[in-house]
């Protein structure tokens, strides 16, 4: 018996494929295992990953690791991703001029407008004919509060609203005289201006319906007689009250409200004819990649240093140059994905937590090097195991031979390969050939838009919500799903969970999305995020990698690789290419494997020249291992 | 049972929390007056009963198969007992002793959004 392990060092996982030779010369899979990958993919510190993933295949094998003869490594795509996010707007509100937030329970109903008063204030200090809105602090008690709005009543005075510290807005509505809107839960009470015109509203209950007079440029003007120059500044805060339940504006006489555009930095795209065209990020990611589009094939692409967009190349060429030991500048970005999104940013000056949607760019980089140090790798395995290892084939052509074992595929094929860090896709021909392609833009860009969007600052969250369905917690016995369908729970859910939104976990467990968003909401963040990287990137990985440039020309696109594990990403990619009449899947890698251990399974079968499970002879450069390295010396 | 109180008539038709107080009518516990701030804050209806009996669990159980709104309360000197109808009925879904007054509302407050489908507040 012989034992030749198959080992595919990825971005995040590490995975191995172990094949025993019988003495008749007949191949069989006999284990398959997973570990996630130790370090950089890439580097010496991958060693420990590899050693422990081989030595649980042998374990499920049922043999000793001293008894695998030889094991085949990938030559890593020498490709970095990296991911980062530049705002390109900012709503500045110097001093408190709006309090925007939504209590779960406001009291009362209407639009109210008066000056700013403290509630256990002098009455005498006012003017009677002057309408008034009391401030309520915690250390007032609701139903002493009804009780001094009830004197100001008496009195004469028109109190024609309220702002609550605590959550008590309906108790102290029971217990007034008067029909007003009363804001509650405004932790940051004292930091609202007294003496100043103030506006309370609050949309009538049961009626579905949000406040409309001070989401309204022009409903704030009427308010507070505004000319058109103040009216132009106020178009932020009135475009944050949109939507909401209540709602308090306040006009303070140096308060300043703006939107300023922030210089974003420009990206220089240079492509491989020496051209160089130049692209400001503000102008937002259509303009980006069109001119990417535009000028492939990229050569290098360069971020206006000082910049968000500069530092964030700039890190990821430093990384890259750390790896390789080649100089910072010979390291190239050959390709950009930038995305528009949207951030939940808090309002600077807020009183009780407000926030804006500040406009944003997400941009993916790809870094690409010559060659990854490989025989370092090989050496320290071939140290720890005591066997041989060879370094048996490019990741890209490894991937196209281990997916060719999904039943029902046929050449030519292409393979999207969806990780983490990129989206990498290979073409085979019928003459066998294989052309790849590493495109930026993957899982981890995913899970950084859902991480802004959601506005979560949470990244093992945002990967959560990526991952998983939402649902509801609608009772103590049942959920709700996003598609609207409920399901009954044998045990009662733990009541911190109750009402609110959760993650469907793998193993049953449901984890809380501490943001008020609905399922519904969850769901269409996650699924734009996902289709604007991975069905925009197969599109134009597929595009780019067919001779034809023409995707129609393709019949097999075979799906591989982290992401196309994830519930919803093939579907997605399927649907959009259901239109041009190509047939695409998730792979089954060896009928078993499902879209895990292509590479493993493809660097095994390149070295015994297919086996009985490829139906064609391997082209000679398929099947010899490389040689890019100066033998080691002994 | 005897006598009710509350925003709620017992004759009246409208779904309501039923809060249970245990012991002599005239020790009624303060801590009704702060968990009745909590469910009138969320808007619930609710209705106040009192009861001789001294299992606190089982008398939030008792209020909750008679509350339409599923949800039964009991107050017993210092403990309350949030129930509801659905659960066993020795596993109420909040038993806290020695409450003080801004648990006994936010008590109140969780009993009504159990009925409303909000999320609870944390007690701590």
């Amino acid at each position: 018996m012989a034992y030749t392990a198959g080992v595919d060092i990825g971005n995040s996982s590490t995975e191995v494929a172990l094949l025993q030779t019988s003495a008749d010369g007949t191949h069989e899979f006999v284990a398959s295992a997973l570990y996630r990958t130790t370090g950089l993919k890439g580097t010496k510190k991958n060693v420990p990953g590899v050693v422990n993933a081989i030595s649980r295949a042998a374990d499920s094998a049922g043999i000793d690791v001293a008894e695998i003869d030889r094991v085949l490594l990938n030559e890593a795509a020498p490709v970095i991703g990296d991911v980062a996010m530049e705002t390109i707007t900012e709503t500045v509100i110097t001093e408190s001029t709006m309090i925007g937030h939504d209590p779960s329970t406001p009291g009362g109903v209407g639009l109210g407008q008066g000056t700013s008063v403290e509630i256990t204030a002098d009455r005498a200090d006012h003017d009677p004919d002057e309408p008034v809105v009391v401030l309520v602090p915690e250390t007032v008690d609701f139903a002493v509060a009804a009780g001094l709005v009830n004197d100001w009543v008496d009195e004469g005075y028109d109190v024609a609203g309220a702002i609550v510290q605590r959550d008590d807005a309906v108790l102290i509505h029971n217990r007034i005289d008067v029909e007003i809107p009363i804001v509650d839960e405004v932790s940051e009470l004292d930091k609202i201006p007294r003496g100043q015109p103030t506006a309370v509203e609050v949309a009538p209950q049961a009626t579905g319906k949000s406040i409309d007079e001070l989401s309204n440029p022009y409903g704030i003007a009427t308010v507070f007689d505004l000319s058109p120059e103040e009216t132009q500044k106020i178009i932020p805060v009135a475009r944050a009250l949109v939507g909401n339940k209540s709602a308090v504006v306040i006009k303070t006489p140096s308060g300043d409200v703006e939107e300023r555009t922030i210089p974003a930095g420009k990206l220089q795209i240079i492509n491989e004819r020496g051209s160089t065209a130049e692209v400001p990020v503000d102008e937002g990611a259509d303009v980006i990649m069109e001119t990417v589009m535009d000028n492939w094939p990229v050569a290098d692409v360069q971020g206006e240093s000082g910049s968000n967009i500069g530092g964030m190349l700039n890190r990821a060429r430093a990384s890259m140059a750390e790896v390789t030991g080649q100089a910072v500048d010979s390291i190239e970005i050959r390709d950009i994905v930038a995305v528009d999104t949207l951030i939940p940013q808090e309002v600077e000056g807020s009183v009780a937590g407000e926030f804006s949607m500040e406009s944003a760019v997400a941009l993916a980089a790809m870094v690409k090097t010559q060659q990854l140090p490989m025989q370092q790798i090989a050496d320290g395995i071939e140290s720890e195991l005591d066997t041989e290892v060879i370094i048996q084939g490019v990741e890209a052509n490894m991937a196209v031979l281990g997916s060719l074992t999904t039943p029902g595929t046929d050449v030519p094929v292409a393979i999207l390969d969806m990780g983490g860090g990129s989206t990498d896709a290979a073409y085979m021909n019928t003459d066998k050939e294989i052309d790849s392609i590493h495109l930026s833009g993957a899982g981890d860009m995913v899970t950084m838009l859902i991480d802004s969007e959601l506005g979560l600052d949470d990244r093992d969250l945002a990967e959560a919500v990526k991952k998983f369905p939402s649902a509801k917690v609608q009772t103590l016995f049942s959920i709700r799903e996003e598609d609207g369908t409920v399901d009954f729970l044998d045990d009662p859910v733990d009541p911190s969970l109750f009402g609110r939104t959760v993650l469907l976990e793998d193993d049953g467990g449901m984890r809380p999305v501490p943001v008020s968003k609905s399922p519904e909401e969850i769901r269409r963040i996650r699924r734009r995020a996902k289709r604007r990287v991975f069905v925009k990137n197969a599109e134009r990985a597929l595009n780019l990698i067919t001779p034809t440039e023409s995707i129609r020309q393709i019949p097999f696109v075979v799906m591989v690789g982290r992401s196309s594990l994830d519930f919803e990403i093939p579907e997605m990619i399927s649907d959009a290419l259901a239109e041009y009449g190509i047939v695409c899947g998730r792979a089954n890698v060896r009928g078993e494997m499902g879209p895990r251990n292509a590479v493993a399974t493809g660097l095994v079968l390149s070295h015994i020249g297919g086996g009985s499970y490829l139906d064609f002879e391997l082209p000679a450069e398929l099947s010899t291992s490389l040689e890019r390295t100066p033998a080691k010396t002994n | 049972m005897s006598e009710c109180r509350g925003p709620v008539d017992q004759d009246d038709d409208v779904p309501c929390v039923h809060v249970r107080c245990l012991g002599a009518r005239d020790a009624e516990p303060e801590w009704v007056a702060y968990l009745e701030h909590g469910l009138e804050e969320e808007g619930v209806p609710w209705l106040v009963e009192f009861d001789a009996a001294d299992d606190s669990v089982a008398a939030a159980h008792g209020a909750a198969l008679e509350s339409a709104l599923k949800i039964g309360v009991s107050v017993h000197e210092t403990r309350i007992v949030v129930h509801h109808k659905q659960l066993p009925d020795d596993e109420p879904v909040f038993d806290v002793s020695e409450v003080t007054a801004s648990d006994a509302r936010d008590l109140g407050s969780n009993a009504a959004r159990l009925a409303k489908g909000t999320p609870l507040k944390s007690l701590d």
